[in-house]
């Protein structure tokens, strides 16, 4: 028996193809959009490994520093340096910001890390790491930026001596690193008419500006020039010893909060992206929806085109089962193409797609189970008109 | 006459209940030996295409008994469950047009049938050239049907319904687009077909072209049928 | 007119008296000025971590004004030759530092005592490796014990 359904769709290929095509380029949006839900899970697991912490410390109630804005003082690491499991302690900060090369502005997150210690990037794919205590940075390559480049953050600029990669903010921005205090200033210090602004507001208090206490007004102003606060403490802790027993002491004694890498996880991901992951589900929905609809409809119409020919089939002997067979074929035959199609285009255009998408060869394999049963419920409807046809309405008179 | 071909005792087909109930097929009777080409006459609305679908197991009789190469496929109600099976493998059809099916080539047209019936592929399409070359289309056997003339393609149509060898042949029409020379020319090819393959067949007509070429007719009027004799005039 | 310095502590070893400096200040920063450090201050301060040094120009350019911003860079003294490694491929297992090395195929990290480091990026090793070993400098992903690797000539993004 040959195949009625292969037969078909070699006799008018070109509209089979076409609408293949079209059919293909749903699917790719569609696994590109799952792409971007793993991507943005795979972008949080990284950026708590690229930390290399085991603990996050943060101000209390706050579920920082990522998710939400954490501010502690800079001293406080060194009460933690000292207890018992801690490793390696050190301060860093996070602020996601604007930052210049040349005409071009991108968005990146600044990390103020201290050298040698969890928070500097980890590996790098060109240049050397930070040697100078300040005004030098290492930048991820999704910046754009290159070796040697000079780049403005605030008030300064920086020379771009290291690049690594894949190093990103929960949200996707690319990292910028720099000394530490380069970030904080950058993060706590305010532009110049806010400064000046507050100084004259100090100089006209009459409490601060004792013309019997010299150096007063001075110090106060100092004071306010200051930047002594950071989002967080990262923490890794020595060899056997468990994160959860670490952060116990630091939660209840510190008035600080201690997240582990478990915790830190569940606020990413479980919080984070959740909103996200609902808005990229309706999406699938609707894509589903709209792809069943599309070859329902095209299979429909091939089918209403070849009624005669179904009539004579059955009048001349053919069996139900065979022309259903036939059309639901074809229907698969469409989803086929149209996955195949639709895979090779998400996978040109992925790395193209301004957030990262991550394809996984098992989401594919999904992908093409739901495309096969979309296709057959979809082939359904023009089954059933097929089905209904008479074959005497081969005879005429 | 051996119980071959085909034949039919006896049927009526009635259409509605009670009042205004209609009997397109009042009593019919018809035979048809293996390897004879008669003729099936009648006006329109005399129940001529009532008998045809009733002949091609489309529809189901009211009540008689149909018999189709020695078997007894209708006795007051269906004797077999695979209708489709029986128009198959025992019923040929030539329709007016020819039908064929557009994205089968030629020789997979007529060898679809056989192939249908379980024949492996390698012999249906054996068994399908043969037709061709009997017909004298077997030069385009690899073609699409698009590409044939009118003519070619109402000879692989009549190849198509020979293909499971049946005992009986039914042709609605086949000459009324024709012209008398084709039109003979199709009758010519059904003769011979219905001696070479010994099978019945049954034209269904009204075109005058032809008529005077049977040797036997069956005239229809008012649901029922009357033998005559033809004018038999050679092909 | 002196430039008051602020150093890091942790990186203000060999911080002395004499010492060469490049001066380059914020409204001229094409312009470098050589100068040496005049004086190192006895007090630190330990809330910001920092030491301070006073620096003195060579010849004080003129136009130069008080509360300007500058950058000092200070030139260390030679150090004794060493084998020297590139400070991107400093990493740490556990609290150790060291490298990893790539033999047969396989990836070790092997611990080292360190040394000086340069600001050009290279460190000092002083112990752990011997001329000629085979060390990862970059890499596309943190590395592991069973990372599998493949060895080429140059990352994507940058020159090796």
């Amino acid at each position: 028996m040959i195949s009625l359904a292969g037969r078909d769709i070699l006799h008018s290929w070109s509209k089979f193809v076409l609408t293949g095509i079209g059919l293909g380029l749903l699917i790719g949006v569609t696994l590109t959009m799952a792409g971007v839900y793993r991507g943005m899970v795979d972008d949080a697991h990284r950026l708590l490994d690229n930390s290399g912490a085991d603990l996050w410390v943060v101000q209390q109630d706050t579920q920082g520093p990522y998710a939400e804005s954490s501010s502690i003082r800079d001293d406080l690491v060194r009460g933690i340096v000292g207890l018992p499991g801690v490793g390696r302690a050190a301060n860093v900060t996070y602020l996601t910001m604007q930052v210049r090369n040349g005409a071009t502005d991108v968005r990146a997150m600044v990390v103020g890390f201290e050298p040698d210690q969890p928070g500097e990037p980890s590996f790098l794919l060109a240049g050397r790491q930070v040697t100078r205590g300040h005004y030098e940075a290492v930048v991820d390559l999704k910046t754009g930026f290159a070796l040697g480049d000079r780049i403005r953050i605030r008030r300064h600029d920086y020379t771009v001596v290291g690049l690594t990669q894949r190093m990103v903010s929960s949200g996707g921005d690319p990292m910028v690193f720099i000394p530490l205090r380069d970030a904080q200033e950058a993060q706590f210090l305010k532009d110049n008419d806010a400064i000046l602004n507050e100084r004259a507001r100090t100089a006209a208090n009459p409490a601060l500006n004792r013309p019997g206490v010299p150096g007063l007004l001075e110090a106060i102003q100092a004071s306010q020039a200051s930047n002594h606060s950071v989002n967080a403490v990262l923490v890794q802790v020595r060899p056997g010893f468990v994160a959860e027993d670490v952060a116990e002491p630091i939660r209840r004694w510190k008035h600080l909060e201690a997240f582990t890498r478990a915790q830190m996880e569940e606020i990413l991901v479980a919080k984070l992206i959740a909103t996200s992951a609902r808005q990229i589900a309706m999406f699938l929905v609707i894509l589903a929806v709209v792809s069943a609809a599309i070859v329902a409809f095209i299979i429909y119409t091939m089918t209403l085109g070849k009624i005669r020919e179904i009539a004579v089939l059955k009048l001349i002997g053919t069996h139900d089962r065979t022309i259903a067979g036939m059309i639901l074929q074809q229907a698969l035959g469409l989803g086929l193409i149209g996955f195949i199609v639709g895979k090779v285009a998400a996978t040109f255009w992925a790395p193209v797609f301004p957030k990262y998408v991550l394809l996984e060869p098992a989401d594919a394999v999904r992908g093409l189970v739901a495309v096969m049963l979309i296709c057959a419920l979809a082939s359904t409807l023009a089954i059933r008109a097929a089905l209904r046809v008479e074959p005497a309405e081969a005879i005429g008179g | 006459m051996p119980d071959l071909g085909i034949r039919i005792e006896g049927l009526r087909k009635r259409y509605g209940k009670g009042d205004t109930a209609v009997d397109a097929l009042k009593d019919v009777n018809m035979t048809v030996a293996p390897g004879e080409l008669v003729g099936l006459i009648g006006p329109s609305g005399s129940g001529k295409s009532t008998l045809l679908k009733c002949l091609g197991a489309v529809i189901e009789p009211t009540a008689g008994r149909m018999t189709l190469g020695g078997q007894t496929h209708y006795d007051n109600g269906w004797k077999i469950n695979d209708l489709r099976a029986l128009r198959r493998d025992r019923i040929g059809f030539v329709f007016q047009a020819p039908y064929l099916i557009p994205f089968l080539d030629v020789t997979d047209n007529v060898a679809l049938l056989p192939m249908l019936a379980g024949r492996p592929n390698g012999i249906a399409r054996a068994r399908a050239l043969e037709l061709l070359d009997a017909l004298d289309v077997g030069h385009r056997a690899k073609a699409q049907p698009s590409e044939l003339s009118g003519g070619e393609q109402q000879r692989v149509s009549i190849a198509r319904a020979l293909a499971n060898n049946p005992p009986v042949i039914l042709a609605d029409e086949p000459t009324a687009p024709l012209d008398s020379e084709r039109a003979l020319a199709v009758m010519r090819i059904l003769e011979q077909m219905a001696t070479q393959y010994y099978t019945a067949i049954i034209v269904v007509t009204h075109d005058e072209k032809i008529i005077p070429t049977f040797k036997r007719i069956y005239q229809i009027r008012d649901g029922q049928t009357f033998e005559e004799r033809g004018q038999g005039r050679s092909l | 007119m002196w430039v008051k310095v602020r150093f890091d502590q942790g990186r203000s070893t060999g911080l002395a008296e004499g010492l060469r400096a490049g001066i380059v200040l914020r409204s001229r920063p094409l312009e470098p000025f050589v100068g040496r450090v005049a004086r190192v201050e006895a007090v630190s301060d330990s809330v910001t971590e920092e030491r301070f040094a006073q620096v003195a120009f060579e010849s004080l350019p003129a136009g130069v004004s008080v509360g300007e911003l500058a950058e000092v860079t200070l030139s260390l003294p030679r150090t004794a030759a060493a084998l020297l490694v590139p400070n991107a491929s400093l990493k740490r297992q556990g609290d150790r530092a060291g490298v990893w090395r790539v033999e047969a195929g396989t990836l070790h990290f092997a611990p080292l005592r360190l040394g000086q480091a340069s600001l050009d990026g290279q460190v000092q090793v002083l112990d752990g490796l011997k001329a000629g070993d085979t060390v990862v400098v970059f890499s596309e992903k943190s590395l592991t014990n069973d990372s599998r690797i493949k060895v080429v000539d140059a990352l994507a993004g940058g020159s090796p």
